[in-house]
């Protein structure tokens, strides 16, 4: 059985400004990382792949540079990467993306039984939160969101039991295998690559998978099977704030300031 | 009368005794050797390691070491006992071979007799001064041990063995002395007898004895006194006794330098294992170590790890190895160790800058850390393996973008490398001087204290990446050495001559570590740098009284051994330093070495409040340090202990450039 995980390469965005002028992302001098959810994705069909003895696949939808996050992935054990990349997948919004992982998830499916799709709760880029959710309605899979703790599979009845992490409370779900989960933080600690690992992942294969492989329609992926498109983006003007008080001679005073002003707007309960 | 004395009085000096005696003394020596030689396999099971370069050096150490007891005498108290005990034991035995070699070998054969007349007076006097020396000393140490009992010491068996074997060889040569004196000396030659001082006392207690009782007590113990010392050579190998040899071979074998580099790792190599997981991945030197400790415990009490309920004691570690190097030689270091024992050291080098037999605790912690880190991927917490993580992706430890590392320097008198590699020297900010606020006023400071005196300074920027030491400390030689190569290329490409950090921790490594990866430039920290500028009249210090108490940092201190430069810079801005109680060599750690800066302290109390109390307890309002780890941990250690308000950290820096004169 296989576990995939969908792994999205993202500019370390903690550090990503916006041009004032022209209004786009500023990249320069910005390393890519893996999407910090797609790591915990990745760290979980690690876990399945030692407790369950499932193969591990990672595939990633993306230029050709990011070979180096899924070479990240076999330092940390997978055992196969593959990378899906073509000119004429660029461009694309969240469905045509989940069009392309779907198709190369139904193609694995064809060789070994996928089980469970892993994908990070949302990327830290697009925030759109909607590529996982959208291969498992493509896929017709189960589709299990938000979940911090896996509480059993059943490999003969084919199930599984997770658990999601809500606003204030958690659920239990079950539901039926192959799934498509998206993952929390609060799911697992990801493992540090070990230095033997690093050494065999340097020698190991990434497939390239184009869409001579796929053979999706063109007209369905990429920027031309893109329903939407990001026009512009920019800093929300906000207006400076009131200062209150001063926190460095009088912290008490200025803590109790602080709490009173936020009674009075209404944005705390006692 | 010849004044002299019968040697041999009373035992005869025929093949009866001859004969027996010089059997069990070869026999007892046969066996010394033996065992000592069956104990090579131990150290044998370690990797090489060349040890026995620069033989005249190392002769010298052993020399200094021994003979002037140079390490042990570092401490006061115990040290110096055990020093005139040392010299006072010699000499016993010197005197023993000199009357044994007359009797048995220069009068047995040529009838040659040295042991008369004025050198025989002086002879009996300085050995039996040296006896009572000896005793007195014994009988200190075993006060301190038993009676006293100071916290930590460990006593066991052997040490009971020791200190009985020794105390009765010393009584008993005493009572056979006073016995023959009795008999020979006190009815017809006082006069010799009073060369003889402690002899004479055991004698005249012996008065009134009759003559017969008195042969025959001398006779017994003589011989007693002989199988003691047969029982004290035979049971060298089995009991801290064999740190005679042991400890004395680890002055021979002591790492030249440069002091506290670590081995460099081959990363490149087709090695399958990293670091140390089993005795057979330690050098035969890390298992000799083991052997030559005594169980002082001086690195122990010197231990801020230990100092604060951590569960870590240098000592302990050594023993530990010694352990599973003798019993149990396919056991895990790591588990015998424990891994929070091994996450807590601050590799502050307390311990082996005490330790009195030159054994290097440091590097068995970091190797046994690097098969933890880059075999298993282990680190201490999550919030060092992000630190670790972030350091790969942005080449600093915070995870601030890489691109701007040299935004602190916006608006100061430095240029970019890349913009004009034309400058005086390259100043290496290190990560903590670039991103951290506090630590950028240091920085600034330092670079304004350049400029009064005139000098180009360029830093590499976005260019520069985290020097590697914390990762390189706590186990990670990989991107330790990532880090390295990289700055190493980029200090190469651009020509430098002369690299100056204000961080003890770039300096170190990039003085001594990078060596190893190729980097050959002369780097220095800023206070030796600063105290030659000021001593050449090119960095004009105007002097404002005031009080203060300096922390000597480890790696600043202990490491390279700097203690007068920031002293000399502090007196001349006016400064008069109180010191605290540890200072200068015996200095105690802020708690942030050994990469432990990355580290959340969960364990024990906290290191840098226990600093921030002795700093407290000099009375000063002032503690001032040369080290940016050191700021940042007395900035948290003072209001961890509640001193805000009583309690400032500086940094030199600050403090010189509010009184440069312009
Ligand atoms: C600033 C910005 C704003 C955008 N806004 C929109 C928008 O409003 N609507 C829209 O349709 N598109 C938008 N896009 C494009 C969008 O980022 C891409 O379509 C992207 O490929 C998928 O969306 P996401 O990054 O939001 O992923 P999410 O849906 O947030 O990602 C969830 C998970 O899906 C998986 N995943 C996502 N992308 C990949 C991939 N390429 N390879 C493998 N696994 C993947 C990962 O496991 C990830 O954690 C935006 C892009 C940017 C940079
Ligand atoms: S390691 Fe050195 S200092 Fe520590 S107990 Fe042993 S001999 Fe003493
Ligand atoms: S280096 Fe410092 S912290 Fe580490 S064991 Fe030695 S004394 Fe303790």
């Amino acid at each position: 059985m296989l576990v995939i995980s969908c792994i999205k390469q993202v500019p370390d965005t903690t550090q990503v400004k916006i041009d004032p002028v022209t209004n786009t992302l500023i990249r320069d001098g910005i390393p890519f990382i893996i999407n910090p959810y797609d790591a915990h994705a990745l760290e979980e069909s690690l876990r399945l792949k030692d407790r369950y003895g499932m193969r591990s696949v990672a595939i990633s939808m993306g230029p050709p540079n990011t070979v180096a996050t899924l070479r990240k992935a076999y330092a940390i054990g997978v055992d196969e990467a593959i990378l899906l990349s073509d000119r004429c997948f660029g461009g694309a919004d969240t469905l045509a993306t989940s069009r392309v992982l779907s198709a190369a998830i139904e193609r694995l499916n064809k060789v070994e039984m996928v089980g469970i799709v892993f994908c990070g709760k949302q990327t830290i880029d697009g925030d759109t939160a909607q590529v996982g959710p959208g291969i498992a309605s493509r896929l017709g899979f189960s589709q299990l969101t938000l979940v911090d703790r896996i509480e059993s599979i059943d490999l003969q009845r084919k199930t599984i039991k997770v658990r999601r992490k809500l606003e204030g409370r958690h659920e239990i779900v079950e539901a039926p295998l192959p799934v498509m989960i998206t993952v929390v933080r609060e799911l697992n600690r990801p493992r540090y690559p070990t230095v033997p690992m690093r050494v065999d992942s340097e020698e190991k294969e990434i497939k390239v998978w184009d869409n001579t492989v796929l053979k999706l329609d063109v007209e369905s992926v990429g920027l031309k099977g893109s329903p939407t498109w990001v026009s512009k983006i920019f800093s929300p003007e906000r207006d400076q704030g009131e200062i209150i008080g001063d926190g460095i001679s009088d912290p008490v005073g200025t803590a109790n300031l602080l709490i009173d002003k936020l009674l009075s707007k209404d944005l705390l309960a006692v | 009368m010849e004044t002299t004395r019968e040697l041999y009085w009373n035992i005869g000096h025929g093949a009866t005794v001859l004969l027996p005696m010089y059997l069990f003394t070869f026999a007892a020596l046969g066996f010394l050797i033996r065992s000592c030689l069956q104990r090579l396999s131990i150290y044998r099971q370690g990797k090489p390691l060349n040890r026995t370069d620069q033989r005249t050096v190392r002769i010298g150490e052993l020399a200094k070491n021994v003979l002037l007891q140079s390490r042990v005498l570092l401490v006061n108290g115990p040290g110096y006992a055990h020093g005139l005990f040392f010299w006072s034991f010699v000499l016993l035995f010197i005197g023993t071979c000199f009357v044994a070699g007359q009797a048995d070998f220069t009068d047995l054969l040529f009838g040659y007799r040295f042991l008369n007349g004025e050198f025989y007076k002086y002879f009996s006097m300085v050995l039996d001064l040296a006896g009572l020396v000896a005793l007195a000393m014994l009988l200190g140490l075993l006060v301190r041990r038993y009676l006293v009992r100071p916290a930590g010491l460990e006593t066991t068996f052997d040490d009971a063995i020791m200190h009985g074997l020794l105390c009765s060889i010393i009584i008993t040569g005493f009572v056979i002395e006073g016995a023959r004196m009795a008999v020979t000396e006190l009815p017809n030659n006082m006069g010799l007898a009073f060369w003889s001082p402690v002899g004479l006392l055991f004698a005249k207690a012996l008065v009134g004895t009759g003559e017969h009782t008195l042969r025959a007590l001398h006779q017994i113990l003589w011989w007693l006194h002989f199988f003691l010392v047969i029982g004290f050579i035979c049971s060298i190998p089995f009991t801290k006794f064999r740190h005679i040899f042991t400890t004395a071979a680890n002055y021979f074998f002591v790492d030249l330098g440069p002091k506290g580099a670590l081995v460099s790792l081959d990363m490149e190599g087709d090695a399958e294992s990293f670091g140390a997981a089993q005795l057979k991945d330690l050098t035969w030197k890390d298992i000799f170590d083991t052997d030559a400790c005594t169980k002082c415990k001086r690195c122990q009490d010197r231990c801020p790890a230990y100092h604060t309920e951590k569960p870590l004691s240098p000592m302990k570690v050594i023993n530990q190895l010694g352990e599973v190097a003798c019993a149990n030689p396919e056991a895990s270091l790591i588990e015998t160790v424990g891994k929070d024992a091994l996450w807590s050291c601050t590799t502050c080098r307390a311990c082996q800058e005490i330790c009195p037999a030159s054994i290097e605790q440091v590097n068995k912690i970091v190797d046994m850390r690097r098969n933890l880190v880059l075999m298993e991927g282990d680190f201490p917490g999550s919030e060092v393996m992000t630190a670790m993580s972030n350091t790969e992706v942005n080449g600093n430890p915070f995870g601030m973008a890489f691109a701007t590392r040299g935004d602190w320097a916006e608006g100061l008198p430095v240029t970019r490398l890349a913009d004009d590699a034309g400058v005086d020297i390259l100043y290496f900010v290190g990560c903590y001087a670039s991103f951290d606020k506090r630590n950028i006023k240091v920085a600034t400071s330092f670079i304004k204290l350049c400029e009064s005196a005139g000098i180009k300074v360029g830093i590499l920027g976005k260019e520069e990446k985290c020097c590697g030491e914390p990762m390189r400390k706590m186990g990670n030689e990989y991107l330790y050495q990532t880090m390295a190569a990289e700055n190493i290329e980029t200090i190469k490409s651009y020509g430098i001559k002369k690299i100056v950090t204000a961080c003890p921790h770039c300096f170190n490594t990039l003085s001594k570590d990078y060596r190893d990866l190729g980097l050959e430039v002369e780097t220095e920290h800023y206070t030796t740098f600063l105290d030659r500028l000021m001593k050449e009249s090119r960095l004009k210090i105007k002097a404002d009284s005031f009080d203060c108490t300096y922390h000597d940092s480890c790696y600043i201190g202990r490491y390279n051994d700097i203690y007068r430069e920031p002293r000399a810079l502090l007196a001349a801005a006016g400064g008069t330093v109180r010191e605290m109680d540890r200072c200068e060599s015996e200095s105690f750690c802020c708690g942030a070495g050994g990469g432990r800066i990355m580290a959340e302290e969960k364990l024990g109390s906290r290191i840098s409040e226990s600093r921030a109390k002795m700093a407290a307890a000099t009375g000063s309002d002032l503690l001032v340090s040369n080290c940016p780890f050191c700021l940042t941990m007395f900035e948290d250690g003072i209001k961890g202990a509640e001193l805000e308000g009583t309690l400032v950290p500086r940094d030199i820096a600050e403090i010189l450039l509010e009184r440069v004169a312009t």
